[in-house]
């Protein structure tokens, strides 16, 4: 079975994501929506591992591997900004790091979405994957929730104590869907859903950013994908154990239905 | 990452001009300036109003050579402290 030498970022090609339009359309895991953006820290330029950097290089550019014709390449300009390549994901500082997506997608209305992250907190701050550019510190928080309460801050209500986590300090997969009704439900390690909210919001740029969303992602990033559209069960699982298959030290994952 | 605090805004982005130089930024592969300038809002602190310079410590953009070692801090929380999101 082939392996990284070619497009892929380490896992066998025929185990790498397929969708419409990617960087591949047949593999072992199908996915028949393709994603708005998809960042995978194993091919960093979205195009081929084999143009990765070496491990601790510092990344202007992650490039998106999903196949849209629109630029949403995410980029850092400033050197003192730039979060750091580690081969299979990318570290972020906690201080200051973060990365710009080109035409940031956003919420115009009633639309559905689809946001599926892989990523591992150091310690037990913010966490912050995915956020809103233009940054604002308030609770249009793509991978929080409202309402008071800030879920993923050690101390307060957790998925930790739910049986799912724990969910700082180790590799997680997390999800987070809407519905065109705004019914909002977050997941973590598959069909865990530990909130529902209904959010109804009309944002611009609420996927704008990576390792930032008013607060600093102090941790690694390994994979994000971003679809605009709530997505079936069957693609869900899809995704989930392409997941669980391509990073080993990802909890046990729960089925969709 | 250390810091170094300017009590000028002029003297801050004089400091950047010679980093970006000494870097070789702009470096043609998306990299356009070394820092952005920020200033520390807590008027409760002592170096309120200062500007803030990341000075990095390794990788690529290692520049901590360029300066002497006195002049060096640590990431004072305090220079602009967060809260939770609501």
């Amino acid at each position: 079975m082939a392996t990284s030498s070619g497009a892929g970022g380490g896992v066998a090609l025929t185990d790498e994501l397929a969708y419409p339009n990617g960087l591949w359309t047949t593999s072992n895991y199908e996915c028949s929506v393709q994603p708005i953006y998809h960042f995978d820290a194993s091919i960093l330029d979205g195009a081929a591992a084999a143009n990765n950097p070496s491990a601790g290089t510092a990344v202007a550019t992650w490039g998106n591997r999903s196949g849209q014709s629109t630029d949403y390449d995410a980029v850092q300009g400033t050197a003192s900004q730039q979060p750091v390549f580690q081969d299979t994901y990318l570290d972020f500082d906690g201080t200051n790091d973060y990365l710009f997506v080109n035409n940031p997608p956003g919420l115009t209305g009633g639309e559905a979405f689809t946001l599926i992250t892989v990523a591992y907190k150091d310690g037990t701050t913010m966490f912050a994957p995915v956020g809103k550019q233009a940054m604002i510190n308030s609770y249009y928080l793509p991978l929080n929730y409202s309402n008071g309460t800030t879920y993923f801050l050690a101390g307060s209500g957790s998925v930790s104590t739910a049986g799912y986590g724990p969910h700082f300090n180790s590799l997680q997969q997390f999800v987070l869907t809407k519905d065109t009704s705004n019914d909002v439900e977050y997941f973590l390690q598959g069909n865990n859903s530990y909130k529902t909210l209904s959010y109804g919001y009309t944002l611009s740029g609420l996927f704008g950013t990576l390792g930032n969303n008013g607060y600093y992602h102090n941790g690694r990033i390994y994979e994000v994908l971003f679809f605009n559209s709530q997505l079936s069960a069957a693609n869900l699982n899809v995704i989930r154990t392409y997941l669980n298959n391509k990073y080993a030290g990802l909890p046990s994952s729960t089925a969709f239905s | 990452m250390k810091y170094r605090l300017y009590s000028s805004r002029s003297g801050w982005a004089s400091r950047n001009n010679s980093l970006e130089s000494h870097l070789g930024i702009p470096d043609g592969n998306g990299t356009l300036h070394y820092a952005k300038i920020s200033e520390v809002e807590n008027s409760e602190n002592a170096d309120f109003g200062k500007y803030i310079m990341p000075v990095m410590t390794q990788g690529k953009w290692k520049c901590d050579d360029q300066f002497p070692s006195s002049e060096l801090v640590e990431l004072d929380p305090d220079w602009n402290p967060i809260e939770p999101p609501e």
